[in-house]
């Protein structure tokens, strides 16, 4: 009796689907009163579309929502206020223009239909709510010319304007600075001893250790295990969330190394600004070799990619693939008729075409090739069956290869964009932050495709500010700092301490004796 | 004196119907909806009082029934873009197109003949300080619509739908709801302009009267960085242009007539090329909604 009491919420069967792809699959969960439930899962597991049914902006297909064990109808977001639930949504639903105290009013306007809102009232109440949490909120400035974590108290204030009970907070940490988390951390915890239930959504696993009594793990739409805090282990929750442990040590051929495939000689490249951005640079990638290039974001990394495959201009230099001599001024297409493979930084704004289909998208840069043609008109029955067939392999979730591409997660965007440069069997391949801003199980996967090019003689030239990923793909590490390669190390010989000591612009310990 | 004081008159004269329709327009805007038919609109709502007001003898039955038509065709109107997601501009200046056939086609082939040729309309009888009182409401709309804008729930919501339109949706409020009421709100003075231009400034109906003081409405509100205090700016500088204009006909033969006429548009584009810069708009002007599902 005691324990059915302290259920706040809960969601029984939940199914949602888009097209054919199941988001929501036979979902149940409870929530008790509160307590701090983490819910945890990959980009695209479904815990943002299960939290949007609860709050009413999405419908089930079918399911049950109760609240302290009354079945509820919630339809619109007007019902789950009234039924005491408050949302904090990833991106944060506030009109810039008008003040804080607007925002407040507007949200009240639901229940409040008097033709003049009761502003000093409200404002009251708002100040009195900043005073609880140490918020810093001023009622009467313009929610453009807050920072994001003011933004967000914003939101939190709204959400517990109604004295909701059940709060969701969904991915709240993603565009807060750590500070701005520590925070947030403490209002949360100050909520839960108020005796509210909160709902708070992460895929980083860390921070809902820190904060949560009990986390439910999601994957593909399901709920793979509960559990308690106290009782797990970060190994055992990222074990649950992906479905299986990480492979660091990645299967390599240790084939002998290859033709020099990359040569670049006495670089000179200025950045968009006019300063110089890669300085009289040297480097070499080899046949079945990835180098790895470390180094702190905005020394020269962009700069350099952006001169190799020639989306812009350098100042001096050569660059050589496959011992064809690029010209100065030679155009991008130049570059990929080397048989040159791009993952670019921007995914979103120059690797992929978001309002395409997937079929399209797959194509794009071999849009000529005669496979996909009949009597030399495209024939889209090839291209599907194409796409399908790379789908299928690279593993990419999809509604449909026509479905557009930005209604795929940011992983699958990514597998996606992997799939059609691996496609080409590339001599040499640019990748750039390949799994930036990418769930784990995707990075596993994208790491393993790459190795898999290695091991075929493909050069890889590895570009990354996630040291953990150049450690574990590389097989020789360079690091860049200020346009020039600071230091160069072998697999077998890299030292950490090294590597850190040339990210700093200084030099390693043993050159330094050396020189001494 | 008389010469200034009778300039004077003209200007307004020539500014309150732009005044109603252009805060019209502002209404409808602020919601988000780009509002591209205020010239047939206005068009319609002449010829609707024109008829009801020859018919009555009343110019207030008219001008209440053609305001109160044009509301009703405003809601059609936000209708057709919510419900079909049609591209508001091409809507907007079909909508245009079809309001001047159909009261060049409805006036040529009916009234005109059974009216005779252009019947005097009734006016306004009862006129304090020489205006009648369309005039003076005209002018007291500007601070009212500021605080219905401002101060009061519906206006708050006008501006928000306009601004971003999910964060209302979010927190339970139908986007579309908030837009069909701006869409009525506006219509209405809408239609009050369109009666007024034709009862109380030209006293007779004509094929295309309006001739683009519709678009010149429109360019009021962004020129007037969607306040109705700039609106109202706006418009009193393209009246006088117009007032202008009618001077320097009536002058003689100093300048072609061709060139006046032309002073108020060039006015108009002028200002927009000058002061165009950085409009004020609202963020979601002109795109179409989709509630998610």
């Amino acid at each position: 009796m005691q324990e059915q009491s302290q259920i706040k919420l809960e969601l029984k069967n939940i199914t949602k689907t888009f097209g054919s792809l199941v988001a929501v699959d036979d979902l149940s969960l409870m929530v008790k009163k509160g307590e701090v439930h983490g819910l945890l899962g990959e980009n695209g597991a479904g815990k943002s579309t299960l939290m949007n049914v609860l709050y009413g902006l999405l419908a089930a297909d079918s399911g049950k929502i109760l609240i302290d064990g009354q079945e509820v109808q919630i339809t619109s977001p007007a019902d789950a206020i009234s039924h005491g639930i408050g949302m904090v949504h990833q991106h944060f639903m506030l009109v810039p223009t008008i003040s804080v105290l607007e925002n407040v009013l507007l949200m009240l306007s639901n229940e409040d239909k008097s033709f003049f809102p009761k502003a000093n009232q409200v404002r009251q109440r708002i100040l009195e709510f900043s005073e609880i949490f140490s918020l810093d909120v001023d009622p009467n400035a313009l929610v453009r010319d807050l920072s994001l974590g003011q933004q967000q108290c914003v939101e939190i204030i709204k959400a517990v304007y109604n004295d909701s009970d059940i709060l969701i907070l969904d991915e709240p940490t993603a565009v807060l600075n750590p500070n701005e988390a520590a925070e947030l951390f403490i209002i949360v915890e100050r909520l839960r001893d108020m005796g509210k239930s909160v709902i708070f959504i992460s895929h980083k696993l860390q921070e809902l250790m820190d904060i949560c009594d009990r986390i439910t793990v999601l994957r593909d739409g399901k709920i793979i295990d509960t559990v308690a805090i106290e009782e797990t282990t970060a190994q055992e929750l990222s074990y649950l969330m992906i479905g299986k442990r990480l492979n660091i040590q990645l299967q390599r051929n240790n084939e002998p190394e290859g033709d020099v495939v990359l040569q670049i000689g006495d670089l000179l490249a200025k950045s968009s600004g006019g300063s110089t951005a890669v300085d009289h640079l040297n480097l070499e990638v080899r046949s079945g070799e990835i180098y790895g290039i470390a180094g702190v974001d905005g020394n020269g990394q962009s700069e350099l990619i952006m001169a190799i495959s020639s989306l812009s201009e350098y100042e001096s230099g050569s660059i050589a693939i496959d011992c064809n001599q690029l010209e100065l001024m030679c155009s991008p297409k130049d570059v990929l008729d080397c048989n040159v493979a791009h993952i670019p930084e921007d995914r979103q704004r120059i690797g992929t075409a978001m309002g395409m289909t997937v079929g399209e998208n797959l194509v794009l840069h071999n849009i000529d090739n005669l496979e996909f043609r009949n009597h030399r008109l495209l024939d889209w029955k090839k291209i599907n069956s194409y796409a399908e067939k790379i789908v299928e392999k690279y593993d990419i979730r999809t509604p449909g290869v026509e479905a557009p591409l930005s209604s795929l997660s940011g992983g699958n965007q990514q597998k996606l964009l992997v799939a059609r440069e691996l496609e080409k069997k590339p001599k040499l391949l640019l990748a750039m932050h390949p799994t930036r801003g990418v769930d784990i199980g995707a990075i596993d996967f994208i790491h393993k495709q790459i190795i898999a090019a290695r091991n075929e003689g493909c050069a890889v030239l590895l570009i990354s500010t996630d040291l953990e990923e150049i450690l574990a793909l590389s097989d020789r590490i360079g690091v860049m700092y200020k346009g020039k390669i600071k230091g160069e190390v072998s697999r077998d010989k890299v030292k950490m301490k090294d590597i850190a000591m040339w990210m700093v612009g200084k030099d390693s310990d043993a050159e330094q004796i050396k020189a001494g | 004196m008389d010469l200034v004081l009778s300039f004077l008159t003209s200007v307004i004269r020539q500014t309150v119907p732009i005044l109603y329709v252009a805060l019209g327009v502002l209404v409808i805007q602020t919601s988000g909806i780009l509002e591209m038919a205020s010239e047939g609109k206005m068009l319609l709502s002449c010829f609707i009082t024109a008829i009801v007001a020859f018919y009555t003898g009343s110019a207030w039955i008219g001008l209440i029934v053609g305001t109160l038509a044009t509301g009703i065709i405003g809601v059609i109107y936000i209708w057709l873009i919510q419900e079909f997601h049609l591209n508001q501009i091409i809507v907007g200046l079909s909508f245009n197109t079809l309001a001047l056939g159909i009261t060049s086609l409805l006036f040529r082939q009916k009234y005109a003949a059974v009216m005779e040729m252009n019947p005097i309309l009734p006016t306004f009888e009862f006129r304090p300080a020489g205006f009648s009182i369309p005039v003076y409401v005209a002018f007291l709309m500007v601070p009212l619509l500021s605080l219905f804008l401002k101060r009061t729930t519906p206006g708050l919501k006008i501006r928000s739908v306009g601004e971003n339109p999910r964060a209302v949706e979010s927190i339970g409020l139908s986007v579309k709801r908030v837009r069909y009421m701006s869409g009525f709100l506006g219509s209405l003075l809408i239609g009050i302009g369109g009666a007024f231009f034709v009862l109380g400034v030209s006293g007779i109906f004509a094929e295309n009267m309006t001739s683009g003081r519709g678009y010149i409405a429109m360019t009021a509100v962004s020129f007037g960085k969607f306040t109705p205090i700039g609106t109202l700016a706006s418009v009193v500088l393209f009246g006088t242009g117009d007032a202008l204009q009618y001077r320097l006909q009536a002058a003689g033969n100093i300048i072609p007539h061709q060139f006046a006429q032309m002073v108020p548009y060039l006015m108009t584009v002028i200002a927009l090329v000058v002061f165009a810069k950085n409009p004020n708009s609202p963020s979601s002007l002109g795109k179409p909604y989709y509630k998610s599902r």
